[in-house]
């Protein structure tokens, strides 16, 4: 590792565990209904909020209603980004006059970011108009994150909760997520990046002179739309002058600084952070990288704030570094040790003052190696997708982390409050399995983990695997659906596929470049296993909250299995590794791990 | 070989449905 | 037990489990074991397409697949025979027990008997139509029987008049006999049980069926064995990492089919790998031995002397937190004893001493001969016949509470406080005021002060003292570090009661007890979250016992006592609630060891078959197959039997279960994840590859 590289990760570190606890215990205060110091200014908006839509916050729901409310605003909003989508040609905002979207594409998008996956089967600039992007991808992208947090909050109402029916408030909880949290950081958020020059405008794309105008051929067409040949039944072409180009703009900040804090990722542009006007300095591409993973880090925080225990908020988070960190150090050593084809042809791969060295195909050069990584592995741990580099572009293993983080089910931070209640959920097979090995039936926080927990724990392991293995494997079992999609081939190709199921499985969105996934096969099938990745996780995660907040507090003694000290964490990241490794092993072992093996040899 | 990958779906199909049940529905098999 | 403990390893228990475990291939009986029913539909799989390969070209060579269907049908055999094993010897005890559940006649009483004073004969009764013989299986609840002399009791019930000594060595095991008598707490009497003396009326308080040794043969025997929660809880985990595993396996296939279209090279993986990978991976070891860790934990109960109505109640054990004990019998010796003579001024001790034991020459009581016995041993005083010297014996009585000895004009009594002043002032003397500190101080220390007096002079006193077992200190200690607290129940003043708490070590006690304060204690701990052990004899204690979580009730209790525990102590010894809590933690942490022992496991199997299993389309990938394994389909054979062979090799750790050492949860998960965890992660690749030199050796790789 360059001591470059050491001090950019080590800065990030620093200040995302710096922000850990301040923000933490603001969000704590925030869902307690205690002041946090916003009430003033926000007060009005929130209750405005409630008079509006006639919902009283302070009427304790039952599991079964909270979920029912969940679902219910959830899918009012995929029914409302589907309806956008296919109108968006008859709407307002829209100058580039960009058509109504395909039926299978307008899905795809809509479950895309109901379910904070922002799998990204459109090309933003391309497809959507202004009005799609801001009412209804920006507010999905606030709706998501909220419902997320919501579920957490009420997952941890059920463990400090003792013999109650009710698990608290959805709207109370949604509301004040969106008002007093992904609201205020995002407007700063906004505010910073528009400093750096993120765009920030209504007007219509932009065309300026090319500075070296060129030529291009384009086929010529006959009357029927094909190509008219020539003598030999070649298609004609015709050379054409290039002297300027449209640069796509728009109110792209605003909606980037969500799509980062809410781990959404959908890109206001089609190659997301990669793009100049989204992510156009490193110090923008600092605060973008930091607001991927604190929310989702500080909400540990916010859970031991909220049981009563901080430490056991800190154990959890140290769980989620013990995995971030050295899969960080591989996929750095990985890409920056760079491939052995450039090295036969005798390409400097060595960094140094001039040049990033490494592999530095698919990265930009205002990032670097150091940046692209710790990107790559922050947007993969938690479930944001949003990207600066392309992934595809990845050495085999470099490549396999950012897919094997996905594959562990999006815990290690994960997404705003669903990556932290999937960690408990695996929490809750680490303390079975631990709590048995030290004579007890086992507890959690004072709560007994039963039948009924385990069978909620084992769905929410099993779902992300069945919709990552079976989408892989219905794909390669009729490639005459998928082999127009997979351009590459040999092991890659089943990498990426293996890549997209994994991303839209576990709700993350990022994607392997290669893979065109905007047709009818993938914009379904992917749609399909990012809705189960989401609802089949939430509904059991709800209904253990509400298992767990009837039950009685079993008093901690010298005989309960201590859940705040480093052996518990071990515990923990051993539960997360086996279980995700093997269930992936032999998927990734005809994948990137082929493809390594193939590389090196 | 055909023969062969249609009865192992059809009997991993139905070892799936058993264990869904004996996931969700364990008192069945008390 | 009737039957002494057997080893497990007995040759007679070992025969019958091997035909056991063939009797155990029963669907009906494999389908209730998720991990162990899927290897089974895998056997049967393998089998058939053996069977197929021997007429046609099969997807592989006929021996191989042969090879791995008989290693899968030993899994499940193996399986079968740790739970033969582990009901062995509860079956051999059960036919010990059947053998006193012989048919019995049993002479029933028509009609209440009109003069309780008459001894009853039933030879007369029969004679005057008050009586009749049936058989002991037409005894309903209610019914009266008498029972005499030579003759088994019928059924369970409960003594409504005489006294008998009975032999319960049948049920118990112990062959000195044991006295039962209506009223108080020695008035139950068990089904199956002989009178050897004098005769008992007994009021049947069980149904034919429903009797104490009707459930004892079935729990032995494991007959109506229910899963538990716990165990129906990790059913469900494990039927969720089959659920997983499956899935890997099953679209392993497409993913090879696709890589062999796009590597150009290979055959993909055949059914009969994808079987073998999928029995190597789910859980099989937990798997094929839950149901014996179950069982055997049922069955070190029982080797305890204790029986445990349902397996619900062993695991409960492991997790009480609160320990109700009496204070007699438990933490103190069942009685008082002299420690020391205390004089008032001016009496000299020796003199104080001999008049004590004076006294207490004939004092048969416990007290009174550790008077005797201490007076011998601190002052010399050799024990006197109480004939030769010409005394007569005082007993006591409820009327003066004092006794003593009349002899040569000396009049020495002893007795409580108020007593002898009571008797001093009658002779005209006084009671000086320091004895009346004496008294105090040894109140407060927990001990009963005695007082002698001679004619009109006060000697001085004696200190009795309740004496702490040894050991007690230690024991809460320890029982302390397992995060147990305990709290002693006694009939004691709280001032007493607090010097023997301290004296003993307990954290807690209930002084002046009453059935009803029992009762509230439980409750009041059971609402802050605590399960709660108790044991108990009497009828009184029945309220207690059935709110209790784990509730022991002694052999020579009361039949309701019985009925309202969840486990009967057959030695009626208090002090077994801690080996009964021990045992019931040995049976969880056993099931969690080797569940992460099981997991840990997979990862191996994995570097034995993926690069086995993908070798002819990518080679490359034999850079993973560390454990340099001959060839593939020995490299597949190998992790096969490794996986049966494991479950052969753990049984007599699920039937003996892993060792509970009280030394705190943080310690027991470290060195439980270091045995079980590290070692289940290390373990099988030496396996894998020691079974794979054998085949190498034998010539069985294929190669």
């Amino acid at each position: 590792m360059t001591t470059n590289a050491i001090l950019q990760m080590g800065l990030y570190v620093v200040v995302l565990v710096a922000l850990v606890k301040p923000l933490g215990a603001y969000m704590a205060r925030v869902y307690e209904n205690k002041p946090c110091g916003l009430d003033k200014i926000l007060g009005p908006l929130e209750r405005l909020i409630y008079r509006l839509c006639g919902v009283d916050p302070t009427v304790e729901m039952s599991w079964k209603h909270y979920t029912y409310a969940v679902l219910a605003v959830n899918f009012l909003g995929l029914l409302i980004v589907y309806g956008l989508l296919r109108l968006q040609y008859y709407l307002p905002l829209n100058p580039q006059g960009m058509a109504g979207t395909t039926p299978d594409l307008a899905f795809n998008t809509a479950v895309s970011f109901a379910t904070n996956t922002n799998w990204q089967s459109y090309g933003g600039e391309a497809t959507l108009s202004y009005l799609s992007q801001m009412l209804g991808l920006a507010v999905q992208n606030f709706l998501s994150a909220a419902s997320g947090m919501a579920v957490l909050v009420a997952l941890i109402r059920g463990f400090v909760r003792r013999q109650s029916g009710s698990i608290g408030n959805f709207w109370f909880d949604m509301t004040r997520s969106t008002v007093y949290i992904l609201l205020p950081l995002s407007i700063v958020l906004a505010l910073v990046l528009v400093s750096q020059g993120v765009v920030q405008t209504f007007s219509p794309y932009a065309k300026v002179a090319l500075l070296q105008p060129t030529t291009f051929q384009e086929p010529v067409l006959g009357d029927d739309g094909n190509p008219v040949l020539d003598e030999k039944g070649q298609p004609t072409t015709k050379t054409l002058p290039l002297t300027e180009q449209t640069i796509a703009v728009g109110p792209a900040a605003s909606q980037i600084a969500i799509k980062q804090l809410g781990t959404n990722g959908g890109g206001f542009f089609n190659v997301n952070s990669s793009h100049p006007l989204e992510n156009p300095t490193p110090i923008s591409n600092f605060f973008e990288l930091l607001s991927i993973l604190v929310i989702s880090a500080a909400l540990c925080y916010t859970f031991g704030k909220m049981i009563n225990d901080t430490r056991q908020g800190w154990a959890v988070l140290a769980a989620m570094f013990v995995i971030f960190l050295p899969l960080l150090a591989l996929c750095y050593w990985c890409e920056q040790g760079g491939t052995p084809a450039l090295a036969s042809v005798g390409a400097d791969q060595q960094a140094g003052p001039g040049q990033a060295g490494g592999n530095m195909e698919g990265k930009e050069t205002r990032f670097g190696i150091a940046q692209s990584t710790l990107w790559a592995t922050a947007t993969t741990s938690a479930s944001n997708g949003s990207v600066n580099s392309m992934h595809d572009s990845y050495t085999p293993l470099g490549g396999l982390v950012p897919m094997w983080l996905m594959q562990l089910g999006e815990i290690v931070f994960g997404g705003v409050g669903s990556g932290l209640y999937g960690m408990l959920a695996f929490a809750i097979i680490a303390v079975f399995i631990g709590g048995l090995m030290v004579g007890r039936t086992p507890e959690y926080l004072g709560k007994k983990i039963e039948s009924f927990e385990m069978k909620m724990a084992a769905i929410i392991i099993l779902i992300p695997p069945i919709a990552v293995l079976a989408g892989t494997a219905i794909t390669v079992t009729f490639p005459e659906l998928a082999k127009p999609s997979i351009p590459n081939s040999g092991a890659h190709g089943f990498s990426e596929v293996l890549y997209a199921f994994s991303s839209a499985g576990n709700n993350n969105g990022s994607a392997f470049a290669g893979l065109n996934a905007n047709v009818p096969f993938f914009d379904t099938l992917l749609g399909i296993a990012m809705l189960m990745a989401r609802y089949f996780l939430m509904v059991p995660i709800l209904a253990i909250a509400g298992s767990l907040a009837a039950k009685k507090y079993t008093p901690t003694s010298a005989g309960t299995l201590p859940t705040h000290g480093p052996l518990f964490v071990v515990m923990l990241v051993g539960v997360v590794i086996l279980v995700g490794a093997l269930t992936f092993v032999p998927a990734l072992a005809l994948g990137p791990i082929v493809e390594y093996l193939q590389m090196v040899e | 070989m055909d023969g062969i990958y249609v009865t192992g779906a059809a009997v991993s199909a139905l070892l799936f449905v058993y264990l869904v049940i004996a996931l969700l529905k364990p008192e069945w098999f008390g | 037990m009737a039957t002494k403990a057997r080893s497990f390893f007995d040759a007679e228990i070992m025969r019958r489990a091997l035909v056991d475990s063939f009797y155990k291939l029963d669907p009906r009986r494999e389908i209730r074991n998720p991990v162990m029913f899927t290897v089974y539909v895998g056997s049967i799989l393998t089998t058939g397409l053996w069977i197929m390969s021997l007429h046609t070209a099969g997807e592989e060579p006929s021996w191989f697949i042969f090879g791995v269907s008989i290693w899968l049908w030993f899994t499940v055999l193996f399986a079968n025979f740790a739970e033969a094993m582990a009901e062995g010897r509860g079956k051999a005890q059960a036919d010990a027990l059947r053998r006193a559940r012989q048919e019995v006649s049993a002479k029933k009483l028509l009609r209440e008997r009109s003069d309780p004073s008459v001894p009853p004969v039933f030879t007369e009764m029969l004679r005057a139509g008050a009586a009749a013989v049936t058989q002991a299986t037409d005894l309903r609840k209610g019914d009266l029987v008498i029972v005499e002399s030579g003759d088994y009791i019928p059924a369970d019930g409960e003594v409504v008049e005489g006294v008998a000594s009975v032999d319960e060595s049948a049920i118990t095991g112990e062959s000195a006999p044991v006295i039962r008598e209506s009223g108080g707490d020695r008035s139950g009497v068990t089904g199956g049980t002989r009178v050897l003396s004098d005769w008992l009326i007994v009021r049947i308080t069980a149904n034919p069926g429903e009797t104490f040794l009707d459930r004892m043969i079935e729990m032995v025997e494991g007959a109506k064995r229910q899963k538990t929660p716990n165990e129906i809880a990790l059913d469900i985990l494990l039927a969720g990492m089959t659920l997983i595993f499956l899935l890997v396996c099953v679209t392993l296939l497409p993913y090879s089919i696709f890589s062999v279209g796009v590597a150009g090279q290979g055959t993909p993986i055949t059914v009969t790998v994808l079987v073998a990978l999928l029995v190597c991976l789910i859980p099989t070891t937990i798997g094929a031995l839950l149901s014996a860790i179950g069982i055997a934990g049922m069955d070190r109960m029982i080797q305890a002397n204790v029986i445990a109505m349902s397996g619900r109640a062993v695991e409960a054990a492991g997790d009480v937190d609160v320990l109700l004990l009496d204070k007699t019998g438990t933490i103190t010796l069942g009685n008082r004893q002299a420690v020391e003579f205390i004089p008032v001024d001016g009496v000299a001790p020796a003199d104080l001493a001999s008049a004590a034991q004076l006294s207490s020459l004939a004092d048969e009581t416990p007290e009174g001969r550790s008077i005797v016995v201490l007076a011998k041993s601190k002052y010399g005083l050799r024990e006197r016949d109480i004939n030769q010297i010409h005394a007569k014996f005082i007993p006591f009585s409820a009327h003066t509470r004092l006794s003593g000895v009349n002899m040569d004009g000396r009049e020495i009594r002893k007795g409580a406080a108020d007593a002898i002043e009571n008797f001093v002032k009658q002779k005209g003397g006084s009671f000086p005021a320091s004895v009346q500190r004496e008294i105090e101080l040894i109140s407060k220390q927990g001990g009963t002060p005695l007082v002698v007096a001679e004619n009109g002079k006060t000697l001085g006193v004696i200190h009795l003292k309740d004496i702490v077992k040894g050991g007690i200190k230690d024991r809460f200690a320890q029982l302390r570090r397992m995060g147990i607290r305990t709290v002693m129940i006694t009939g004691d003043n709280p001032l007493t009661a607090a010097a023997i708490a301290a004296e003993s070590g307990v954290d807690d006690f209930l002084a002046q007890a009453t059935p009803e304060t029992k009762l509230q204690l439980i409750r009041k701990h059971q609402a802050g979250g605590h399960l709660v052990a108790m044991c108990g004899d009497g009828t009184n204690d029945a309220p207690a016992l059935a709110q209790a979580d784990v509730a022991v009730a002694m052999n020579s209790g009361t039949q309701a006592a019985k009925e309202a525990g969840n486990m009967v102590d057959l030695d009626s010894n208090p002090t077994k609630l801690i080996e009964v809590v021990e045992i019931g933690k040995q049976l969880l942490m056993t099931r969690g060891s080797l569940t992460t022992f099981s997991l840990a496991n997979d990862v191996s199997k994995y570097f034995a078959i993926i690069p086995a299993a993908f070798a002819s389309t990518y080679p490359v990938l034999d850079k993973l197959n560390i454990m340099h394994l001959a060839t593939p389909t020995s490299a597949i054979l190998s992790a096969v039997i490794f996986n049966a062979l494991i479950i052969i090799a753990l049984i007599p750790l699920a039937l003996r279960g892993v060792k509970y050492r009280p030394i705190g949860a943080a310690a027991l998960l470290r060195n439980n994840l270091w045995i079980y965890g590290v070692g289940g992660l290390i373990v099988p690749f030496i396996g894998i590859k020691f079974i794979d030199m054998a085949l190498v050796v034998m010539n069985l790789t294929g190669a």
